[in-house]
């Protein structure tokens, strides 16, 4: 156990030189090395992050853009529906306004017929009923049905109430007025002056009396003085039967 | 060589007849074997270096290498190994490779010399002063013989020869006695003991070389430290000094 100084020294020199060799052949090298990889690895990393960054940058756009198309197509779909309600409504009314309208022109039209149909009915029964009176008149009483009118109608003139035959006379003081028997029928000139005596007698008419013919009075006669008419035909039992006949008739319709 | 010898520097291979003290021994061609395999294998090994993410094998195990003396640097010293590295690094790598090469027939280590041994404690011996100068400065590392009293003088003065010279002893003791049981056993015990002999000293030259380094790192590592006085706090604290009222700082790190 001794020492060498020779030896000593030499392996002082022998590993200074090797620390020398070494840092020049193997740390520095391999740090180098190590030292890149290590950039290159962190400049990939950083590249990734920035990556996966703008990755969720963009998924979060897409989905930014997905949520407000999805607000657009439902805002866009309720203004459809309410757009669509509105013009059914709009529609719903204006066939309804039309149906109505269609029903009121069609139930005028009804109601024109059956009052064009009422007239033609009342004057055809009329027509038969005078007929008939007159034709039953002459079979049961042997008599005139005209002579029987006439009668009926002085009848009539001899029986009006006391304030109204008053007010007819007041009336026909006034000589302007003057009264107006039509008829149906020819007049013979015996029953013009009979007629003529009862108006004298129960009116105090002194006038004269115009005589006309009219064909509207159906089988009657009608007295016209200054406003007031005294009338007996078989057109008022015609239109009472009439009205009644229209009565039932709408009711049934 | 004839019997077994206890120091392969007495395997003298030539020698000067001018000046017989020079000699080329045993121990030096070794040591030259060792640096010329380190140096050859580190330079084929990194001629062609990868800096991509796939790594020759070779490269591979000198960057675990590397990685794992840096890593065990900075653990020691808490600090960055760059200025430390090929010294403490080339200590261990020499060391262990030669001494993982007593498995080859006919191989002597060169740190079953004391010669050698003693000259690297001897690198280390100086080196730490260097060091140290160079972080603290020669007034601060000078001062720290000094701690913590004037008294210690003598004792740091003798502590820096005696660890020297334990490191020294220590690994050439280990090696030497591995290189001498083996050659005794083989006397006794021709077969099989040993082999495992050899088995026992490969780990033993490693765990020897991991000592030798890290004991090295230790030193430096202790002669780089920083001394900081610590401001009072206040009067109390004047009049009741402890034991923290005195802390040591190394350097990029703060310790208490």
């Amino acid at each position: 156990m001794s020492i060498d100084w020779f030896t000593f020294i030499a392996q002082i020199i022998n590993f200074l030189i090797l620390v020398g060799l070494l840092r020049w052949l193997l740390y520095g090298p391999i740090i180098a090395a190590m030292n890149q990889r290590e950039a290159k690895i962190s400049q990939r990393w950083n590249e990734a992050q920035g990556k996966l960054a703008e990755a969720e940058q963009t998924v979060a756009l897409y989905q930014q853009q997905q949520t407000e198309f999805q607000q657009q197509r439902d805002a866009m779909l309720q203004d459809a529906r309410r757009e669509a309600d509105e013009h059914r409504e709009r529609l719903t009314r204006e066939a309804r306004d039309d149906v109505e309208l269609k029903r009121n022109q069609w139930l005028d039209g009804l109601k024109r017929e059956q009052a064009e149909s009422a007239d033609e009915v009342r004057e055809q029964f009329g027509e038969m009923a005078m007929h008939s009176a007159r034709h039953t008149l002459m079979e049961l009483a042997d008599a005139d049905l005209e002579t029987r009118v006439v009668e009926k109608f002085i009848n009539r003139i001899k029986q009006i109430d006391g304030a109204r035959r008053d007010e007819i006379r007041t009336l026909l003081t006034d000589e302007a007025t003057q009264v107006r028997i039509r008829s149906a029928f020819e007049l013979p000139g015996d029953v013009r002056d009979r007629l003529s005596a009862v108006v004298r007698e129960t009116l105090g008419y002194q006038g004269d009396i115009a005589y006309q013919q009219s064909t509207e009075l159906i089988c009657g006669i009608q007295l016209d003085a200054g406003g007031y008419s005294i009338q007996w035909n078989v057109d008022d039992f015609v239109r009472g039967i009439n009205a009644d006949f229209a009565t039932r008739l709408g009711r049934d319709t | 060589m004839n019997g077994v010898q206890i120091s392969v520097d007495q395997w003298v291979l030539w020698q000067s007849d001018v000046w017989p003290m020079v000699k080329l021994n045993a121990t030096i061609v070794f040591t030259w074997c060792v640096m010329a395999l380190l140096a050859i294998g580190s330079w084929w090994v990194t001629r062609r270096l990868s800096t991509d993410t796939t790594v020759p094998k070779f490269q591979n195990v000198l960057e675990v290498i590397v990685g794992g003396m840096r890593d065990q640097i900075r653990e020691v010293s808490g600090r960055d190994p760059g200025q430390y590295l090929a010294f403490v690094g080339t200590l261990f790598l020499f060391i262990c490779v030669a001494n993982l090469l007593s498995i080859v027939p006919g191989y002597q280590p060169p740190t079953a010399s004391l010669s050698t041994t003693a000259a690297l404690a001897t690198c280390v011996f100086i080196a730490v002063p260097i060091y140290g100068i160079a972080v603290q400065g020669p007034r601060a590392y000078l001062q720290h013989y000094l701690r913590p009293t004037l008294l210690m003088l003598p004792f740091n003065i003798i502590g820096e020869f005696s660890r020297t010279l334990a490191l020294a002893v220590r690994l050439y003791g280990n090696m030497m006695s591995g290189t001498v049981i083996a050659a005794i056993l083989i006397g006794f015990v021709p077969l099989f003991v040993p082999i495992l002999m050899q088995v026992l000293g490969l780990l033993t030259g490693l765990i020897q070389a991991y000592i030798f380094a890290v004991l090295a790192m230790v030193y430096i590592a202790s002669a780089t430290t920083v001394y900081h006085q610590r401001e009072p706090t206040s009067k109390a604290a004047d009049a009741e000094p402890n034991e923290n009222s005195q802390g040591y700082r190394i350097a990029g790190e703060h310790h208490e």
